[in-house]
């Protein structure tokens, strides 16, 4: 299936609905619409896996959650449906948050914002945040395999008996190797001529399309509904 | 071109040590430089000087004047240093702003705000040139060190800068790959651009350098011609500290092991990504205590073999060590290796508490005599993030030591390292090696497998393993080219 690259401004939009509207709704069937709504975009940018599973996860714990609900309320079902609730809230807004931040070329965020004329100083943060996240999945994934040859990997065990030392484990080498990355990065980027005094240009076709501009309707439809 | 006078330089964390002392350079253009030196001599802050990060990034005390096409340094922006100026970092992890090939190819042109259709233009004759075909429309996670690197070339490639500054570009290439860098660098030099380059391994800008700048202690210590470098006595070259300038001069001559007991039967790989096959092995015999080299070209699936080994990658395979199945998950127990980015592995909070961690039933004493037999003694109470990068990969090994581990890895141990460096690390492998069952080492250098190894596996199609007697040896140098 062709991918639809939609733009970066009309995903942002789409995100920040889904903090306001999941934060809000209370009455699991608007979620599910939006739910459905952030799974559609997710499969059509050309992320069906991922988007599925998250989708999947979250209609289970909406469901779930209704059920508890509706048939039992005694103090031991509670904490369960509390983990329900929340994965209904949560799991739309990560969804949307993987929509913007996966699916999106930095070079395409940078320059669609330039477009509307926000400030460098915004925009640069945002792009280096883009970057970060990646290598803070590339440093986990080699922190904790040197973990498990040190027999400190993380187990149940180990998180349920000396939460504060696993914290320290996973998190000095986390903090140090990315910290020492994300300072290279800057020199990097600096010494090939990112600055925030200048406009960059794009090599990619940066337009606001109808397609963008109908996503973002239903997506203000959300917060009308609400 | 560019011209230091009386310059010297303090790094703000230096511990008022010089970094560059009182230098006096000139460099014409097109001319080719090689920086050369022991770890911490300078080389790379002379980079960082004429790609003014210093003193716009790393601040600290510079005195005397640089000029770059008679501009001193101090006045201009860094940004519009860009134009003139491409820089190749070491690290090829973190020199990429995109996330994507293409973007990362575009992003200097766009920094340059160079309008849609020329940056296009450029890029397409950005890869034709550096033949980066196979590399576009990627994800910059999935690329191999070398690929990375081939990328950040290119991407300076697109903004064809006057000045091109190199630091250590090769730390972590394959031969073929090196030989890549020689032919973009040969276009290059071509071209007329003056270009400068620090570098541990020589041998590959013999034919292209003008000058190689030996510096010491932050001080240009001696200047030389390739030709009177390639004079010096492999000897001469060790007392200074350099790696060899001319691979086949290299000594051949090593005592290989008989065979011995079988440690590792591996049977049955077979490895797949997206549907393509990674590895495919289709039995694989490693003896007892042998030093095992690991080489192939980037993307070959060394590190993927490792892990396998580790058992972090699920594959089809069997695995018995001493003529037991061993599952991934024991495999994990069994195993260790030093990465790549030592920073990863240390946990604690001091040097020994570190070595500790994976040896509970241990006593004091036989800590502290591993600590003093690795040279380790004097930093015991030290945090490990305060050491330097070899203190580092020392403590990382004594680690494995202390926890007793059967098969020990070695991921590109030597990346980075001179000739000291490496050659400590060929000693410290040498004499620990009996302590494990297997020794392998990734690696894409030859003078550490000479240095150490008894045994290389080489990774292709049809993957080889031989014993460094006469054949093997030939097999080597014909896979090194040299």
């Amino acid at each position: 299936m062709p991918k639809i690259n939609f733009d970066p401004r009309a995903k942002f939009l789409v995100f920040i609905v889904a903090c306001v509207f999941c934060m809000n709704v209370s009455e699991p069937l608007p979620a599910v619409a939006f739910g459905t709504f952030v799974w559609v975009l997710l499969v059509l940018s050309g992320k069906p896996r991922s988007g599925t599973i998250m989708y999947l996860t979250f209609m289970a714990c909406t469901v779930w959650a209704f059920l508890i609900i509706t048939f039992t309320s005694t103090v031991w079902t509670m904490p369960l449906m509390a983990l329900f609730v929340y994965g209904r809230i949560y799991i739309p807004m990560i969804m949307s948050f993987v929509f913007v931040f996966q699916t999106t070329k930095i070079s395409e965020f940078m320059a669609a914002f330039e477009k509307i004329h926000a400030p460098s100083a915004v925009i640069i943060p945002f792009a280096i945040f883009f970057r970060f996240m990646p290598t803070v999945q590339e440093e986990w994934k080699g922190i904790s395999q040197a973990m498990a040859f040190r027999g400190i990997g993380l187990k149940f065990s180990s998180i349920f008996f000396h939460p504060i030392q696993t914290a320290e484990y996973i998190l000095v080498p986390l903090l140090s190797s990315c910290v020492g990355v994300m300072d290279e990065l800057v020199a990097a980027s600096l010494a090939r001529g990112l600055d925030s005094d200048k406009k960059r240009t794009c090599f990619l076709e940066v337009s606001m399309k109808l397609q963008d501009y109908f996503i973002m309707m239903i997506a203000l439809g959300f917060l009308m509904l609400k | 071109m560019i011209k230091f006078t009386d310059v010297s330089y303090t790094y703000p964390t230096g511990n008022g040590i010089t970094s560059v002392n009182n230098l006096n350079l000139h460099i014409k253009k097109g001319e080719f430089i090689v920086l050369c030196g022991k770890s911490g001599c300078g080389k790379t802050t002379v980079t960082r000087i004429i790609n003014k990060l210093i003193p716009f990034f790393y601040e600290g005390e510079l005195t005397g004047e640089v000029l770059i096409n008679g501009q001193d340094i101090k006045e201009e922006n860094i940004s519009d240093m860009a134009s003139i100026c491409g820089s190749v970092f070491q690290n090829p992890k973190s020199q990429f702003f995109n996330m994507e090939t293409d973007g990362e190819l575009a992003f200097g042109c766009e920094n340059l705000q160079l309008p849609k259709e020329e940056i296009l233009a450029r890029m397409e004759r950005t890869v034709k040139a550096l033949s980066l075909e196979k590399l576009m429309n990627r994800s910059i996670f999935e690329l191999s060190g070398g690929e990375k690197q081939q990328i950040a070339c290119g991407s300076v490639y697109a903004t064809n800068p006057e000045i091109y500054v190199l630091d250590e570009p090769s730390s972590n290439l394959d031969i073929g790959a090196i030989e890549r860098l020689r032919n973009v660098l040969a276009t290059l030099k071509k071209q007329g651009k003056t270009i400068i380059i620090s570098e541990h391994r020589l041998y590959y800008l013999s034919e292209l350098a003008d000058r190689f700048l030996y510096f010491d202690n932050g001080k240009l210590d001696r200047e030389y011609t390739p030709l009177q470098l390639k004079s010096l006595q492999p000897q001469e070259l060790s007392n200074l500290g350099l790696r060899a300038i001319n691979l086949s001069k290299l000594d051949f001559d090593i005592n290989a092991i008989k065979e011995g007991e079988v440690a590792m039967n591996i049977r049955n790989l077979l490895y797949k990504r997206k549907d393509r096959t990674i590895l495919d092995i289709k039995e694989l015999e490693i003896s007892k205590n042998c030093i095992l080299a690991i080489i192939g070209k980037n993307g070959a699936g060394k590190t993927t073999l490792a892990e396998i080994l580790c058992g972090f990658i699920k594959a089809t395979v069997s695995i018995e060590i001493d003529n037991k199945l061993v599952k991934p998950k024991e495999r994990t127990i069994k195993s260790y290796m030093v990465m790549q980015d030592v920073n990863r592995q240390l946990f604690c909070e001091n040097v020994l508490e570190e070595i500790r961690l994976g040896a509970k039933n241990s006593g004091e004493e036989y800590l502290l005599g591993l600590l003093k037999e690795m040279d380790l003694l004097q930093f015991k109470d030290r945090h490990p993030a305060s050491l330097s990068g070899g203190q580092k990969q020392r403590v990382a090994i004594c680690a494995s030591i202390s926890a007793q581990k059967d098969i020990a890895i070695y991921d590109e141990p030597t990346s980075g390292l001179d000739y000291t460096g490496m050659q400590n690390l060929c000693e410290l492998i040498l004499k620990t090696s009996k302590n494990n069952l297997l020794n392998l080492i990734i690696t894409h250098d030859i003078e550490l497998i000479l240095g150490c190894c008894t045994h290389v596996l080489e990774l292709k199609n049809n993957p080889i393993i031989y014993s460094l007697d006469k054949e093997g040896t030939a097999l080597l140098k014909d896979f090194f080219a040299c």
